[in-house]
């Protein structure tokens, strides 16, 4: 039987295929560049953007984010090939590579990420007895240390104690008692540092009385004063000091100035030598002037 | 015509956009089948559009890079008989060259076969002002054609300047620079039905797209199937389409006459259809595939059977001969072929040098036409094809698509026509505002 509606209602006619009116518009906007370019970049392109903001947004996510950088990266720091296990210290008294161990101030064993190799250098430049200090992490785990170490060139009397200077006026270490280190000059007087050079070509100068030589004293932060032993002194310039040395020890050369009974020799002005007698000596001069005087008297 | 003038020349700006953009889809919109082509310009042609010359235009500077066919509905004798229909068709024609050109087209050249296209010869004659011929001066004679009175309600298409005549001396395809008194024209006016033509409009619109150009396409199709020699002497193009068929004459390469005869192919195959009592697709199939109009002995033997889907047994399970089919497909060509060479007739057709007869259009393809037809028309009859076009598949190269090539050379190609030249200030009434305005425009 057939079915009853087959006629009913409007008729429907066989149509041939066409594209509806809007995918027929659709694909002529489809087809133009800039809508196609359009739509196949740029709108994925907004999506993806607008995702990841919205994601990024999000505080627990950035927390996340920032946990596991902060774990990946201190998985890779904590790797053993990374690991510093020893501190190498070569031809460095025990003294010495105790104080630097300690200054160093490194608990190890420790991640060679987490050392701050300059502020340890500086650290261990702040050493009295250490010059420059030259860091270096070796394979294996070895932080080495090569120290170059001041070399004392003078003993300097502090207000307190006997202080070992370089050449530079750095202090190197203190000295208990004189006779610790006798083969050192002694210097005295403030504001020595930045002189020392000066004072040890003063003292070379002086070498035909290097026995006699007690020390040097700087006098007013200007000038030096060689101090002989029986109280003697000579009084330098503030320039020229060496070559008034040289001066000095023609004289005494020549006439043996400073063995004779004299207290002070007064180089200040170096056209003019002035000797002060010693208190014997004037007392001596005093006798022999009265004789004079009474013989004179008498004649 | 001052209205004409104007839309015509509007489309003239929208076909020179076309070019420009180097994209422009050729739309034939037939009785039995939709054919659109997505042609792509050269550069050449681009800049020669630029420069507002597309008359000089090379014709190999073309390809055709979108090709699709649809069966056609809506259409009736080659104008739009169902809006909604036609508009689908379009689209699926139009959609279809889109994908294969893998871009869009905004401006279409269409052609249609139908709306009683009227010939008629006009003739103008105009003093030269300066001595010798200047563009103004063509301007001036091609408005002063005394254009008759075609009725209202039909619309010029085309208006092409095919000689001029300066003083004695006629024969003129480019009088321009000549020095002479007197300027004579014969223009050919084709004229067609408004309301046709508007509809074409509508229909188009409808699929968001722009009109740049509106051809006959007994035109077109003569413009691909003609040879150039046979444009040259004189020849006569027959259009065999579905649901009219087209002639146009050719003389000095200018078309002097079109018309149409309003049977087609179709009513070839209704008459099958009733004469043998079948279906109108079993009809078509018949009609293309065993179809003929020269019966001979073989033909008696041949035996075809009928497709029908009654139900009936002995009603579905007929057979005929081939010279049945031929007896009934006869004098419908006949009566085709002779209401051609009355228009023939009409036109003067025997009074050209040469008088060459090529038959085009997908009726053509009818085994036999040939000397048929040279027994109505003449003996000088032959098959045409259009032109090999670049970038066309095998599939559109038969004669059903000659004038689409042709649409497509015309479109590359263009002839010459009264809109393109400037007419004088006082047949379009003196606007000289618009007129400042546009010269502005064209110069700044």
């Amino acid at each position: 039987m057939r079915p009853l509606n087959k006629g009913a209602g409007r008729q429907r006619v066989r149509r041939d295929p066409a594209p509806s009116r809007l995918f027929y518009r659709w694909q002529r906007i489809w087809l133009t560049p800039l809508y196609r370019r359009m739509i196949a970049f740029g709108l994925p392109l907004a999506a993806l953007t607008a995702g990841g903001y919205l994601l990024w947004s999000d505080p627990d996510v950035q927390a996340q984010i920032t946990a596991s950088l902060v774990r990946a990266r201190e998985s890779v720091e904590r790797r053993p090939e990374f690991q510093v296990q020893l501190i190498r210290l070569q031809d460095v008294p025990d003294d010495l590579a105790a104080q630097v161990r300690q200054a160093a101030g490194i608990k190890l064993p420790v991640s060679s990420f987490y050392l701050d190799l300059d502020a340890v250098k500086t650290r261990i430049e702040d050493i009295d007895a250490v010059r420059q200090a030259s860091l270096f992490l070796r394979a294996g785990g070895v932080l080495e240390v090569v120290i170059e170490q001041r070399i004392p060139v003078v003993i300097w009397r502090g207000a307190k104690q006997l202080e070992k200077l370089d050449a530079e006026g750095k202090r190197v270490g203190y000295v208990s008692h004189r006779s610790d280190s006798p083969d050192l000059p002694l210097l005295a007087g403030q504001g020595v540092g930045p002189h020392i050079g000066e004072a040890l070509e003063i003292l070379e100068a002086a070498a035909p009385i290097a026995g006699r030589v007690r020390g040097l004293v700087r006098v007013g932060e200007r000038r030096w004063d060689i101090v002989l032993d029986r109280d003697q002194r000579v009084m330098l310039p503030e320039t020229d000091a060496v070559r008034t040395v040289e001066h000095v020890m023609a004289m005494q050369m020549e006439q043996d100035v400073l063995s004779r009974d004299i207290s002070v020799m007064d180089m200040r002005d170096t056209r003019r030598p002035i000797l002060r007698l010693s208190e014997a000596a004037l007392e001596e001069r005093r006798v022999k002037q009265a004789i004079a005087k009474d013989v004179e008297h008498d004649l | 015509m001052t209205n004409l003038y104007d839309s015509q020349r509007s489309l003239r700006h929208k076909r020179r956009a076309a070019l420009q953009r180097g994209l422009v889809a050729i739309l034939d919109i037939g009785t039995s089948k939709i054919a659109c082509f997505i042609v792509q310009f050269d550069q050449s042609v681009q800049s020669s559009a630029q420069l507002g010359k597309g008359v000089i235009a090379s014709h190999g500077a073309f390809r055709v890079i979108g090709v699709a066919t649809t069966r056609s509905r809506g259409v009736r004798y080659g104008e739009i008989d169902a809006m909604e229909e036609t508009e689908r068709a379009v689209r699926t024609a139009i959609q279809g060259a889109q994908k294969m050109a893998n871009t869009r087209v905004d401006h279409v050249i269409a052609c249609f076969s139908g709306a009683r296209p009227r010939s008629y010869g006009v003739a103008g004659e105009v003093l030269v002002e300066n001595g010798n011929v200047a563009e103004q001066d063509i301007g001036h004679v091609l408005a002063a054609c005394d254009v008759p009175d075609f009725g209202a309600g039909r619309e010029a298409i085309h208006a092409m300047p095919i000689n001029f005549a300066l003083d004695h001396r006629t024969g003129l395809g480019d009088p321009r620079g000549q020095i002479g008194n007197k300027l004579s024209v014969d223009m050919h006016l084709l004229t067609v039905d408004a309301h046709v033509l508007d509809n074409l409009l509508v229909c188009i619109k409808r699929c968001d797209l722009e009109l740049a150009g509106v051809v006959s396409s007994a035109y077109a199709s003569a413009i691909s199937s003609l040879v150039e020699d046979e444009q040259e002497l004189g020849a006569a193009c027959i259009d065999f389409g579905g649901g009219s068929t087209g002639v146009s004459v050719f003389f000095k390469k200018h078309m002097i006459f079109a018309d149409s005869v309003r049977i087609g192919g179709d009513l070839v195959t209704s008459d099958i259809s009733q004469g043998l009592q079948v279906p109108r697709d079993a009809a078509e199939r018949m009609k293309t595939v065993h179809g003929g109009v020269i019966a001979t002995g073989m033909d008696d033997r041949e035996m075809i059977d009928l497709q029908s889907e009654t139900g009936d047994w002995h009603h579905d399970r007929r057979k005929i001969s081939r010279s049945d089919l031929i007896g009934i497909m006869r004098p419908r060509v006949e009566e085709i072929l002779e209401g051609a060479r009355a228009r023939l007739d009409a036109a003067g057709f025997e009074f050209l040098p040469s008088q060459r007869i090529v038959l085009t259009g997908g009726g053509s393809q009818i085994p036999g036409l040939e000397g048929l037809a040279s027994r109505i028309l003449g003996q000088q009859v032959r098959l045409g094809r259009p032109l090999r076009i670049q970038g066309l598949p095998q599939a559109a190269t038969g004669p059903a698509f000659s004038s689409a090539v042709g649409l497509s050379l015309y479109a590359a190609h263009p002839q010459d026509e009264c809109w393109d030249f400037n007419l004088p200030n006082e047949r379009f009434g003196g606007r000289p505002l618009r007129r400042a305005a546009q010269w502005f425009r064209d110069n700044w």
